[in-house]
C-alpha cells in the first residue's frame, strides 16, 4: 500500500529520467559518458530509496493553498510578456504586461484610485529601469521586430 | 615600513576614496538585482577603469566586487532570490527572518558579517598571500571533484526538508549542468536534438527562475502583507546585530576563515564557501533546530564566508595569475591591460601597486559597513511598504530584465520561466531549489575534476587510489561522510540518551 503518493510518483519520474540519461550516455564517448553514468546511477539508487520509503512512511508536505485563477492568469500574462518582448519591443510589452499584472493582483477591496496609483507607479518604475539598463548598463533591450528594428 | 605607509596614504587619496565609495555603491545596487552577478558588475564597469592609474583601477574593481557580493544578500533576504549564486545559503535564514518581521535585523547582520568576512579576507591577502597561494596548487582534479561533492552533500543535508529529495535535487542540478557540450570530450549531451540546448543551461537565469517564480506564485495566493513589519521601525537594530555577532563570534571567525580558504582555490568561489560555512555552523550550533527557520547564526556563517572569498580569491589571482573566482578572472584581464604582470614577483617588484590595492580593498570593505547599513535599511523599509499589487509585477519585471541582460538573449528568459514553473511544481512536491541550483553551479567543476581524475588514475592504473587515496581527498571525503551521517547518528544517540535519562 502506497503511503506517500508524491514520493512514489517522483521516484517513477526519476527512474525514467535515469533511463533517458543511460540511453543518451550510450551514444557518447567514454570521457563524456562517465559522469552522466555515475550521476544516473546515484539517481537510480536515491529513487529506489524514495520508492521504498513511499511504501513505509507518509511524509506530509505543508503547502499554502493557491488561488488557481489568479495563478493561471499570472502565468499567461508572464508568458505573454516574454513572448511579445522581442516582437512588440521591451517598452510597450512591459508597460502593458506590468499593468495587467497589477490588475490581476489587486484584491476586491482595492479602490480605483489605488489601482490608478499602482499603475502609475509601475509605469514610472518600468521606464526608470528601462533607461537605467539601456543607458547606464548598456544592455541592448529589444525595441520590437514589428517596428522595423 | 616607509613604503607601506606611503602605499597606505596613496590608498587614502581623495580620488581613491571617492572611487571606492562609488564602486561599493554601484556594486551593492548591481549585486542586489537578481540576474546581475558580481562578475557582470565588474565586467560592465571595467572599461571605465582603463583611463585610471593601475592602483586606482584595481581599487574601484575590488570595491565593485566587494559591494556586489554583499548586495547579493539583499534580494536573498527580501525576496528569497539570491542576487548572486554565493548568496544561496543566505536565503535559508535571511528570508525566514524577513518573513518573521526581522528583515531589518537580517539586513544589518548581513552587512556586519560581510564586513568582518571581507576584512579577514583582506588581512589574509596582505599577510599570507604567497604561502597561501602555494596551498591552492596542492588541489588537483580529484580534490576539486570532492570539494564540489562536499558542497552538494552539505546543501542537501542542511536545507530544510527531506534529505533524500534534496540529494535527488542535487543530482538533477548536476544532470542539468551536463546539457550541451561535454566538459571533457566535446560530445553533445542530453540535448534531445533540440538546437537551443546545445549551448547548455544558463546558470543565473535558471537560478532566478527556480528561486524567484515559486515565491511570486505563492505571493499571488497570499492574503495580507508579503513581509511582516518590524516592531522597531526606526532603528538599524545595530546593538542587537552587534550582540548577535558577538554571541556568534566563533561562527563569524570560522566563516571568514572558511571563506578565505575556499576563495583561494581557483574556481571554487563563494557558493561553496557559504554552504560549507553554513554547514559547519549548523553542525556545531546549540540552536541547530532553528536553522532554516530564521536563525541569525546561519546568516552570519553564510555572509562572512562569501565576502571573505573576495580577499581569498585575490591571492591566487595576484600570486599565481590564476583567478580564484569568476570576477577575479575579469579583474585579471583588467590587470593585464594595465600592464601589471601577476606572479610571485608582483609583491616584490610592483609592491606599491599591490599594497595600495590591498589598502584600497580594506577601505572599500570599511566603506561598505555604513553604506550597506544605511542603504539596506532604506531598501528594507521600501520593500516592506510596496504593496503586493506592485511588488509582484516588479519582481517579474526584474526577473525578465535580469535574465535577458545576462547574454542579451530571449532564450535565457524562456529558460528562467520554464525553470520557475518546474521549480514551483518541485517545491510543492517537497524538492527544494537550493540543491538543484548548487548542482547546476558546481556541475562543471565536479565533472571536470571527476573525469580528469579518472584519466590520471587510468593512466597510472590506480583509479580508486586516485579518487580515495590522496590525503586532501581523504579529508574531504571524511567531511562529506560527517555531513551525510552525523545528523542522523547524533539524533539516534541523543534520543537514546534522553530515553535512558527518562
Amino acid at each position: 500500500m502506497i503511503k506517500d503518493k508524491i514520493s512514489f510518483i517522483s521516484s517513477i519520474v526519476f527512474f525514467i529520467l535515469s533511463g533517458l540519461v543511460y540511453l543518451d550516455a550510450t551514444t557518447l564517448s567514454d570521457f563524456a559518458a562517465v559522469f552522466p553514468l555515475a550521476i544516473g546511477t546515484i539517481l537510480v539508487f536515491l529513487s529506489i530509496l524514495l520508492l521504498v520509503r513511499s511504501f513505509k512512511l507518509e511524509i506530509k508536505i505543508h503547502n499554502d493553498s493557491v488561488l488557481k485563477l489568479k495563478i493561471i492568469l499570472l502565468v499567461i500574462v508572464f508568458f505573454g510578456w516574454i513572448y511579445f518582448l522581442e516582437r512588440s519591443g521591451f517598452i510597450i510589452t512591459s508597460l502593458i504586461a506590468f499593468n495587467l499584472l497589477v490588475l490581476i493582483n489587486c484584491e476586491n477591496k482595492t479602490t480605483i484610485k489605488q489601482k490608478i496609483f499602482f499603475m502609475t507607479a509601475g509605469t514610472i518604475f518600468v521606464l526608470l529601469l528601462y533607461f537605467g539598463f539601456k543607458n547606464l548598463l548598456q544592455v541592448p533591450l529589444p525595441e520590437g521586430l514589428w517596428f522595423g528594428h | 615600513m616607509t613604503n607601506l605607509l606611503a602605499d597606505f596614504l596613496s590608498a587614502l587619496s581623495l580620488l581613491n576614496v571617492s572611487l571606492a565609495f562609488l564602486g561599493v555603491m554601484a556594486g551593492i545596487i548591481i549585486g542586489a538585482l537578481p540576474g546581475l552577478s558580481a562578475t557582470m558588475a565588474v565586467a560592465v564597469l571595467v572599461p571605465f577603469t582603463f583611463s585610471l592609474n593601475p592602483s586606482s583601477a584595481l581599487i574601484v574593481l575590488g570595491a565593485i566586487y566587494t559591494g556586489a557580493i554583499f548586495g547579493g544578500s539583499w534580494s536573498a533576504i527580501l525576496i528569497n532570490t539570491p542576487g548572486t549564486p554565493s548568496a544561496v545559503a543566505t536565503t535559508f535564514d535571511g528570508y525566514a527572518m524577513a518573513k518573521k518581521g526581522d528583515g531589518d535585523l537580517a539586513m544589518s547582520i548581513s552587512c556586519m558579517s560581510s564586513f568582518v568576512g571581507g576584512m579577514v579576507g583582506v588581512i589574509c591577502l596582505a599577510l599570507f598571500a604567497p604561502p597561501l597561494a602555494s596551498i591552492s596548487l596542492a588541489f588537483g582534479p580529484t580534490e576539486y571533484f570532492w570539494l564540489a561533492m562536499l558542497g552538494l552533500t552539505l546543501i542537501s543535508t542542511l536545507a530544510e526538508g527531506d534529505n533524500i529529495k534534496s540529494l535527488i535535487g542535487a543530482c538533477l542540478g548536476l544532470l542539468l549542468s551536463m546539457i550541451g557540450v561535454s566538459v571533457v570530450g566535446g560530445d553533445m549531451r542530453l540535448t534531445g536534438n533540440i538546437s537551443f540546448l546545445n549551448s547548455g543551461i544558463e546558470i543565473v537565469s535558471a537560478m532566478i527562475g527556480l528561486f524567484c517564480i515559486p515565491v511570486i506564485l505563492d505571493l499571488t495566493s497570499l492574503k495580507g502583507k508579503h513581509l511582516n513589519e518590524s516592531e522597531t521601525p526606526k532603528s538599524l537594530r545595530l546593538v542587537e546585530s552587534f550582540s548577535i555577532m558577538t554571541k556568534n563570534k566563533f561562527a563569524t571567525v570560522r566563516g571568514a576563515l572558511i571563506g578565505t580558504f575556499i576563495g583561494i582555490l581557483p574556481g571554487a568561489g563563494g557558493s561553496i564557501a557559504s554552504i560549507v560555512s553554513y554547514g559547519e555552523a549548523k553542525r556545531t550550533s546549540k540552536n541547530k533546530d532553528n536553522f532554516g527557520k530564521g536563525e541569525p547564526e546561519g546568516l552570519v556563517a553564510s555572509e562572512t564566508a562569501n565576502n571573505a572569498t573576495v580577499g581569498g580569491g585575490f591571492i591566487p589571482t595576484l600570486c599565481l595569475g590564476i583567478p580564484g573566482t569568476p570576477p577575479d578572472a575579469v579583474i585579471l584581464g583588467a590587470l593585464l591591460i594595465q600592464g601589471i604582470k601577476t606572479g610571485n614577483t608582483l609583491f616584490t617588484q610592483q609592491s606599491d601597486i599591490v599594497y595600495t590595492f590591498i589598502f584600497g580593498l580594506a577601505l572599500a570593505t570599511l566603506i561598505m559597513l555604513p553604506l550597506g547599513l544605511l542603504m539596506g535599511r532604506y531598501a528594507y523599509k521600501f520593500i516592506i511598504k510596496v504593496p503586493k499589487e506592485v511588488l509582484i509585477p516588479s519582481i517579474i519585471f526584474l526577473t525578465i530584465i535580469g535574465s535577458y541582460s545576462i547574454e542579451n538573449s530571449i532564450l535565457n528568459v524562456y529558460f528562467m520561466f520554464f525553470f520557475g514553473l518546474i521549480g514551483w511544481v518541485l517545491n510543492r512536491a517537497g524538492f527544494k531549489a537550493s540543491p538543484i541550483v548548487l548542482g547546476l553551479v558546481l556541475g562543471g567543476i565536479a565533472e571536470q575534476g571527476f573525469v580528469q581524475a579518472y584519466i590520471i588514475g587510468n593512466a597510472q592504473d590506480a583509479i580508486l587510489a586516485n579518487y580515495f587515496g590522496r590525503p586532501i581527498s581523504t579529508a574531504i571525503i571524511f567531511m562529506i561522510l560527517v555531513g551525510l551521517f552525523y545528523p542522523t547518528l547524533k539524533e539516534k544517540f541523543f534520543k537514546k540518551k534522553v530515553l535512558i535519562n527518562d
